[in-house]
């Protein structure tokens, strides 16, 4: 995982008890980007919808990652 | 540590050495020719000749520390030998021959008369210089000016000074003695294709930026080396690497052939059964090329319908699509998500079978399956032993806190009463009694492997921290953090039984975005939970453990020890499958 999102992933999880986005395989540019996003859900002290879970993982009943 | 790290660090050591020494030679001869000079600070003619013999003098503390560095290029060839030792080559070529200890010697000599070569003309220059001084009636502090000039550079002069050339020579020649030995055990075993490794700084060459991480044959360096780029040194590519005060190195790769399989394990095609093209040499690669209970389950398989290889992998069942992603820092990594996927595959496939058909299912693979996990109608077979993940996390959460309080309780206690990190020797010894006092279910060798496939650091302390964890049973991490001194696969394993209480991989989220199995208090058992144990088994069971392309490393046997002593109840389960798989 990238230094960037390991920080804000660390944050998230501190204050919401879970990460909901899977990051196993994700790629360095998606990481990058979801750092970035992780970062304004904090600043906007809220938690990922299932909506912005969804643009980074398909995670339909019928897919295992 | 890896061996280019570990060459910058030497490569950075010697340079610092001489450059003290140098300063010390500088202080030396400026000393004593203050003490030879007239009171009206005027040195004679004959007296300048006189102080010759004293320069030579002082010129050997440089020759002493030259030796001294030279010697230290055993621990060049230990560095490499280590890394040569873990290459899939026979087994004559791991260790040194009389052949090579006479090429080590020889190649030792060539770098001390690159010092050797610095100090006999600075010898000249210096001495002629004071007689010059002399003849033209200089005063000592132009005198010593000018030697400062010529020793350490101190002060404005044409020209290189003295510690320039020898800083330099004793940086390139720390990496260049590295590349002679390389080529030369690389071209014993036979090897012909070379990495370009190392780190990438602000002021790398662009060459080295555009060759960095590729892999080439012999003939192929040799071709782009004739080219020229900003800072190229003439010589040898494998010598002379990108250039003067270059830090990378040339790696040799063994390519994984397909004759290194021995002839009775060759089998006529379709030991996978009917597979589609996609697939077909995937799963060779992932799974081996002979006759296992993994080859008899994929063989009873329909073949794959879809395949991708696009960004994250996955499986979906609903058109049995496997993408194996391809966001793996190599191909391995990109082969050990199609074993992951592959896993859920097989999963998926028989939970297929098993939902036209329960009885032919349940008798091999859910033989104590309880009515109310039967009765939830899933596509899998790994959630019929749903039981073995409740029964695990209850072991391995019991007294989890107490238990994490202990481990840190002892640590700290080692640390409190080691010595200090300045006396690396002593502190080493210490843990390594620490170790040798305090046994569990592997062994420190075992250990030493396990972190270095991990990329972890592998001395005795954090080899002592790694077997105070399995002591007491935790990983050094909590809710869904991985503990990085074990594999990612095992990490993802105990974290899909615990739902990350230990371990950690794939979210809460997403566990729980999936049908719940079963209750057990308050505690959910999802669909997800099991899907995930049963891939990360395979995974880890088949994975075939090439970290990189040349370190062969298998610690097959230390995961199958390792999720033994935390999962046992869902390992058995998944390993009576695979005994089930071999009756197919």
């Amino acid at each position: 995982m990238i230094e960037k999102l390991l920080k804000v992933y660390g944050e998230y999880k501190k204050k919401y008890d879970d990460f909901p986005i899977v990051t196993i395989n994700l790629s360095e540019e998606d990481q990058e980007a979801l750092a970035d996003f992780v970062q304004v859900v904090l600043q906007e002290n809220r938690q990922i919808t299932e909506k912005e879970i969804q643009e980074f993982n398909d995670i339909s009943e019928d897919i295992d990652i | 540590m890896s061996r280019n790290p570990f060459l910058e660090r030497l490569a950075d050591q010697h340079e610092a050495q001489i450059r003290s020494t140098l300063n010390n030679l500088e202080a030396d001869i400026i000393s004593q020719i203050g003490k030879v000079t007239d009171d009206s600070g005027v040195l004679t003619t004959k007296i300048s000749i006189e102080l010759r013999n004293d320069i030579r003098r002082y010129m050997e503390q440089y020759r002493i520390q030259a030796d001294t560095l030279v010697r230290d290029y055993d621990q060049i060839v230990n560095s490499f030998m280590e890394e040569f030792g873990e290459l899939n080559i026979p087994d004559k070529f791991k260790s040194l021959t009389e052949a090579d200890l006479i090429t080590i010697n020889q190649l030792k000599f060539q770098s001390f008369s690159g010092f050797e070569d610095i100090a006999n003309r600075y010898l000249t220059e210096i001495n002629a210089n004071v007689y010059q001084n002399a003849i033209a009636g200089k005063p000592f502090n132009e005198m010593v000016k000018d030697i400062r000039g010529l020793i350490t550079g101190d002060v404005d002069r044409r020209g290189r000074s003295m510690s320039g050339y020898a800083s330099q020579i004793a940086h390139d020649s720390v990496m260049q003695f590295d590349g002679q030995f390389t080529i030369y055990k690389a071209k014993e075993a036979g090897l012909d294709k070379f990495k370009y490794t190392g780190t990438l700084v602000r002021d790398s060459r662009d060459h080295c930026r555009l060759h960095i991480g590729k892999t080439y044959t012999e003939e192929r360096i040799r071709e782009i080396w004739t080219g020229n780029w900003a800072g190229k040194s003439e010589g040898d590519a494998f010598i002379v690497r990108g250039g003067y005060r270059c830090r990378h190195t040339w790696l040799p790769i063994v390519e994984i052939k397909e004759d290194i399989i021995p002839d009775e394990e060759q089998t006529p095609t379709g030991i996978f059964g009917e597979v589609s093209n996609a697939e077909k040499d995937l799963l060779k690669q992932a799974f081996g090329n002979k006759v296992t209970p993994i080859s008899k389950v994929i063989a009873i398989l329909p073949p794959l319908k879809k395949f991708q290889k696009e960004s994250g992998g996955f499986y979906r069942s609903s058109d049995d699509l496997l993408n194996m992603g391809n966001n793996g820092i190599d191909e391995i990594d990109n082969l050990r998500t199609f074993i992951h996927e592959y896993g859920h595959r097989i999963d998926r496939q028989l939970g297929a079978v098993y939902l036209k058909n329960k009885e032919s299912i349940l008798n091999k693979y859910g033989k104590n399956t309880s009515e109310k996990v039967i009765n939830r109608n899933l596509q899998s077979i790994s959630h019929l032993q749903v039981q073995s993940l409740i029964d695990d996390t209850k072991t391995i959460t019991k007294d989890l806190k107490k238990r994490r309080e202990l481990f840190y309780d002892d640590f700290q206690k080692a640390r409190i009463e080691s010595p200090s990190i300045l006396k690396k020797i002593e502190r080493e010894e210490y843990y390594k009694k620490l170790n040798n006092e305090l046994n569990v279910i592997l062994s420190t060798d075992e250990i030493k492997k396990y972190l270095k496939y991990n990329l972890r650091t592998s001395g005795e302390e954090q080899i002592y921290r790694f077997k105070l964890k399995l002591k007491h049973k935790i990983f050094e991490s909590e809710n869904g953090d991985y503990d990085l001194q074990f594999s990612r696969g095992f990490n993802d394993y105990v974290g899909s039984i615990t739902k990350n209480t230990m371990g950690g991989g794939h979210s809460k989220y997403y566990y729980n975005k999936s049908p719940i199995i079963v209750r057990d208090g308050a505690k959910k058992y999802t669909h997800r939970q099991t899907l995930e144990a049963f891939a990360n088994y395979t995974q880890m069971s088949f994975d075939l453990n090439k970290v990189t392309p040349v370190m062969n490393m298998n610690v097959r046997e230390i995961e199958r020890k390792l999720m033994q002593y935390y999962a046992q109840n869902t390992t058995n389960s998944f390993d009576d499958f695979i005994k089930e798989f071999n009756k197919l």
